[in-house]
């Protein structure tokens, strides 16, 4: 019966989808974990979006707030409504998506942050968090006076945990000696935990933290900001929040991944794999320094310069491997 | 255990236990006088963002409290009037306050302050308690919070001393014991338990509001993230007393604090055993508990006086 009614649901769509070529625009729909106000991972993926709709001939649809268990719901409800791309935004989106993909051929799948792939319509946009992680640990270690930094990650989903691997080896590179602390709140969202475990990194004498995850990333700034520490953002540009205290961003470039993703589909040329996008292919980049700009050495700044370099022409032989 | 990391641990388990006790000790009283409100996790949320509208618009963070515990008020009114009035089934009526609630915020958040950035509101003052927030040790862990904190623990004391030793107090579980039988007696039932469900949600909305202008300053949805819940499963913890109810929500807190203070030291452990620590620890204290919890003997049961 339930494969009745899907096979059922296609023809409808499929025949709706026909009648109105004409006016061919393609249908896309954003599923977003947390909400667009997050100030980081669902903001970027959102202010990505907006930009895709100015440029291409399409019309979006986002979904905000998916919890995990409503992840696969989410896509099938998007899916059976005929969307020609659907994008999930997060690394829980992949299984689903590899579940039900195959039922619903004239869809794109797309997961971001995730390695995801199948044919005929299942692709994934990933990026080289463990990189971007490297560069940010290199500044950390290079801006510390205490000698102990620290990172809060939200869950532990593979991107998070490269993140935090390069971030130790990053900064290992540059002070050997440098002690790394982490700590995992539990919630990509409980932005009260996230600055409360800051505060206890903060104690245990780490003067530089850096945060992985939505909300629980806007805690771990406003911890360091009221303890007058350094932080390192990551994804999202927010130094808006804290100049004072934000050294840099290891910006994750979502606009890129959905712009890619859009404009492969438009020009029909996406393939079902695994995009993973790092220096090289703007989908990493490193916020300008603002206020810490004359606080870093010429030296200093020209290090992460190469560092960015080396990382670029493949020559940083111990990167986080990619999960 | 040495002194850095107990002096955070006090000091974290005030501020992570504080939220959870202001809404825990406004459901104790609504909870003894007989109504079950499931609903304050969506009313600490509007409470959340009105405190930071409030103290947004206004300049004080002492309006925003004011505005974000009306706003609880309003919001416990909506369960007054379907438990109270239409005699609905309060857990279902609080299930759907915790979900209006939830939509209200996030709406509220955006109309307001759009998407993309993060508002930055004025925040309460810590207090100098004079030589005492200058002890060794002691002063930074319990004598230089937010003044909050402070009024959490003596509205604990107050609540307790309400409710056991004035007449008020003996009206309010008598209602929630037996409305029936406080009823013959001429006590107004229903009367009684509107202002102690709205009194819950004032208290509920200044929780919110603690979590958001008084620890950061500013408001992203679903911020409160469950405390609503741990605070009701901490009025069953501390047995309808508020002096047990500040016991089991600083414990709660001093869990909490411990959990994350032991994660990067044992770097090798599964982060999930640390996290799950806190409600691993309050399931135990439940169960060693409730042998001798009692809870009132009309809670949650709809009461319609006889006409």
């Amino acid at each position: 019966m339930k494969k009745f009614l899907i096979a059922l649901s296609i023809a409808v769509v499929t025949a709706a989808g026909a009648g109105d070529a004409a006016a061919k625009q393609l249908r896309v729909a954003l599923v977003l974990p947390g909400p667009i106000t997050d100030g980081t991972f669902n903001t970027a993926a959102y202010q990505g979006i907006k930009a895709a709709e100015k440029k291409y001939d399409i019309k979006i649809s986002i979904q905000e707030n998916t919890t995990f268990a409503q992840s696969k719901s989410a896509l099938l409800h998007f899916a059976r409504d005929g969307y020609d791309i659907i994008i999930g935004h997060g690394f829980q989106f992949g299984d689903p998506a590899k579940q039900i993909h195959k039922q619903f051929p004239k869809t794109w799948f797309i997961v971001n942050t995730a390695k995801v792939s199948g044919a005929p319509n299942l692709a994934s946009f990933d990026n080289r968090w463990g990189d971007a992680g490297y560069v940010a640990g290199a500044i950390a270690a290079m801006v510390t006076k205490t000698g102990t930094i620290g990172h809060i990650g939200g869950i532990p989903v593979p991107v998070i945990k490269e993140y935090n691997t390069g971030f130790e080896r990053g900064a290992k590179r540059f002070k050997p000696d440098v002690k790394v602390l982490s700590a995992f709140v539990g919630s990509f969202s409980d932005i009260a935990k996230g600055k409360e475990i800051t505060l206890s990194l903060i104690e245990r004498g780490a003067d530089v933290v850096t945060a992985t995850g939505n909300e629980s990333v806007v805690g771990t700034i406003q911890a360091a900001k009221e303890k007058g520490v350094m932080a390192i953002g990551t994804a999202f540009d927010s130094a808006k929040f804290a100049p004072d205290t934000i050294v840099t961003t290891a910006i994750v470039r979502f606009d890129i991944n959905i712009d890619k993703a859009i404009g492969l589909v438009v020009a029909g040329k996406l393939e079902p794999k695994n995009y993973l996008l790092g220096f090289n292919e703007n989908g990493l980049d490193l916020a300008p320094y603002r206020k810490f700009d004359s606080k870093l050495s010429a030296d200093q700044k020209a290090k992460i310069e190469q560092l960015i370099a080396d990382i670029k022409a493949g020559k940083v032989k111990d990167l986080p491997k990619i999960q | 255990m040495d002194e850095i990391f107990f002096v955070g641990l006090v000091a974290s388990a005030f501020r992570l236990g504080t939220p959870i006790l202001f809404a825990a000790l406004g459901e104790t009283v609504a909870q003894r006088s007989g109504v079950l409100n499931v609903g304050i996790e969506g009313i600490m949320l509007v409470g959340a963002f009105t405190g930071v509208w409030g103290a947004f618009a206004t300049g004080s963070a002492w309006i925003g409290l004011l505005i974000a515990m009306i706003a609880g008020v309003a919001m416990a009114a909506v369960h007054v009037i379907l438990c109270l009035r239409f005699h609905l089934d309060q857990i279902v009526a609080g299930i759907g306050l915790t979900v209006l609630g939830l939509g209200l915020s996030g709406f509220g958040n955006r109309l307001v302050f759009g998407t993309g950035q993060i508002t930055r509101t004025p925040v309460f003052e810590r207090v100098d308690l004079g030589w005492l927030s200058r002890l060794d040790v002691i002063g930074p862990a319990f004598f230089q919070h937010h003044v909050l904190v402070y009024v959490a623990v003596a509205l604990a004391g107050a609540t307790w001393w309400f409710l056991t030793r004035t007449g008020w107090g003996l009206v309010i579980r008598s209602v929630g014991e037996d409305p029936v039988a406080a009823n013959a007696s001429g006590i107004d039932v229903i009367k009684t338990r509107t202002v102690c469900v709205l009194w819950g949600g004032a208290l509920a909305g200044a929780g919110g509001a603690y979590l958001s202008v008084g620890q950061i300053g500013s408001f992203v949805e679903d911020m409160v993230a469950g405390r609503g819940f741990i605070a009701i499963a901490c009025v069953v913890y501390g047995r309808w007393n508020p002096l047990g109810v500040l016991l089991a929500t600083l414990f709660f807190g001093a869990a909490d604090a411990a959990q994350i203070r032991l994660q990067p030291l044992f770097p090798d452990l599964p982060y999930q055993f640390f996290v799950m620590l806190p409600y691993v620890l309050a399931v135990g204290a439940l169960v060693f508990l409730s042998r001798r919890s009692r809870l009132p003997g009309g809670l949650a049961r709809p009461y319609a006086p006889p006409r």
